[in-house]
């Protein structure tokens, strides 16, 4: 990737559109993680949280860093630390029962299934993100779809 | 193929990333037995479900909302920012030493300018101790120089006393009552493992917000910060306290947020470490 093109080097350089792109070119990831990981109600401000975060640690971030690993990085560890709210209300019908039946795996399994199924990201980078060889990220995806079938079983008629 | 051997590989098979001779086992299986077929199907819909209508998109407008908050940021690259970054790599220590040698010089000045009025007495230190009344809990008094000892007899030219506060690493009084949090701001990459030493001198366990144990690990510019909770047996949190705080360098503050599960006899603190 060139320089002009990296918007790590071009955030360093003092262009204050470069993080205006990243925020557009990551929102949708970022806030469909907070959502699944935390609710309707937390989604929002958690994903305006982690990009002022971000902004501010992208001063001392080495520009070949993968941009897309890191702040999916940032995102996956706020999310597992902070506290989820089960409520759906505000989600459409079929949205509202993905919301359900993910509230019913461990953290740690549903962003394993989040971030493969979701997001649709392999499962190399599903390693890299989550910190984890990539047998036990493997594994994480297997058992929580595994879960995720058995906790849907009971909607199928609703689908 | 058993069916256990089977069921371990759907998610491969439905990843079509099992090669061709496992993959026609696993469909042998399947076709052999019912409850596997069931578990496929139920799989194979909840996935379709979440292919089709688990991305979401960010609501209207927050990108603007979120470039508006981080207009209140400094702006990269200019020269504040630059020198707030600068000062923020400053340690604490440092700041703190810098302070006292100001507030050292100045005593010192100000004991040159002052007329003499006190002559110390070898016989009876206590009495040349100026009797100026200072509050005693929260000042601490500055011991007599060893100029003042080693020549007794000389008038001496600083009567005044100096005082100062007791500066901040301190440990704040504490109470089992009341959980606290600490910040560690500028720990370094090796500050997790500073904190599990505390932890295990103090009996403790280090854990995340589902009081699930935490792993600690070191920081670096991609991971460089992390919230984690200590907790200790009541009998050892003051211990853990006054350590926490002497590595932090700041005063902790009262944790009002989330906490893992304790049990009775256990105290919890949250710490936040920066790299």
């Amino acid at each position: 990737m060139s320089d002009t093109s990296n918007p790590i080097r071009r955030f360093h350089a003092g262009e204050p559109q470069a993080f205006a792109e990243i925020i557009g070119a990551y929102k949708d990831d970022v806030y469909t993680i907070c959502l699944r990981m935390l609710g309707p109600d937390q989604a929002e401000g958690a994903t305006e949280t982690i990009f002022l975060e971000a902004h501010q640690a992208m001063y001392r971030l080495q520009p070949d860093t993968i941009l897309d690993d890191w702040l999916l990085r940032r995102t996956v560890e706020h999310t597992l630390q902070a506290v989820p709210n089960a409520n759906a209300d505000a989600l459409n019908e079929s949205s509202a029962l993905i919301q359900r039946i993910l509230n019913e795996l461990e953290p740690t399994f549903r962003i394993a299934v989040i971030l493969r199924d979701v997001l649709r990201l392999s499962e190399d980078k599903i390693a890299d993100i989550l910190d984890l060889p990539l047998g036990t990220a493997r594994s994480r995806i297997h058992r929580g779809r595994l879960t995720l079938g058995r906790n849907f079983s009971p909607h199928l008629d609703q689908t | 193929m058993d069916s256990f051997f089977a069921r371990n590989r759907l998610s491969a098979y439905l990843d079509r990333t099992l090669p061709k001779s496992e993959a026609e086992a696993v469909s042998e299986a399947i076709a052999r037995d019912i409850s596997l077929s069931a578990d496929l199907q139920s799989v194979q819909q909840a996935l379709n479900l979440l292919h089709e209508s688990g991305r979401e998109v960010a609501p209207n407008g927050f990108q603007a909302r979120c470039l508006a908050a981080i207009s209140e940021q400094p702006v990269p690259g200019s020269q504040v920012a630059w020198l707030q970054r600068r000062i923020s790599r400053i340690p604490t220590e440092l700041v703190a030493l810098a302070g006292a040698a100001i507030i050292v010089g100045i005593a010192l000045q100000q004991g040159e300018q002052a007329e003499p009025t006190v002559q110390v007495v070898p016989a009876a230190p206590q009495e040349a101790v100026p009797t100026q009344t200072v509050e005693p809990e929260p000042v601490e008094i500055m011991e007599p120089t060893a100029e003042t000892a080693e020549a007794p007899t000389t008038k001496k030219t600083a009567p005044k006393r100096t005082v100062r506060k007791k500066p901040s690493t301190e440990a704040a009084p504490f109470s089992t009552t009341s959980p606290l949090a600490y910040r560690i701001l500028h720990g370094g990459d090796q500050v997790l493992y500073d904190i599990a030493a505390i932890a295990d001198s103090a009996g403790g366990r280090l854990v995340d917000v589902h009081g699930k144990l935490y792993t600690p690990h070191s920081l670096n510019e991609a991971r460089s910060f992390s919230q984690l909770y200590l907790v200790t047996p009541m009998s050892t949190a003051a211990e853990a306290h006054k350590r926490l705080t002497t590595r932090s360098g700041m005063s902790p503050y009262p944790l009002e947020g989330p906490k893992p599960p304790l049990a009775e006899d256990e105290f919890v603190f949250l710490i936040e470490a920066q790299l």
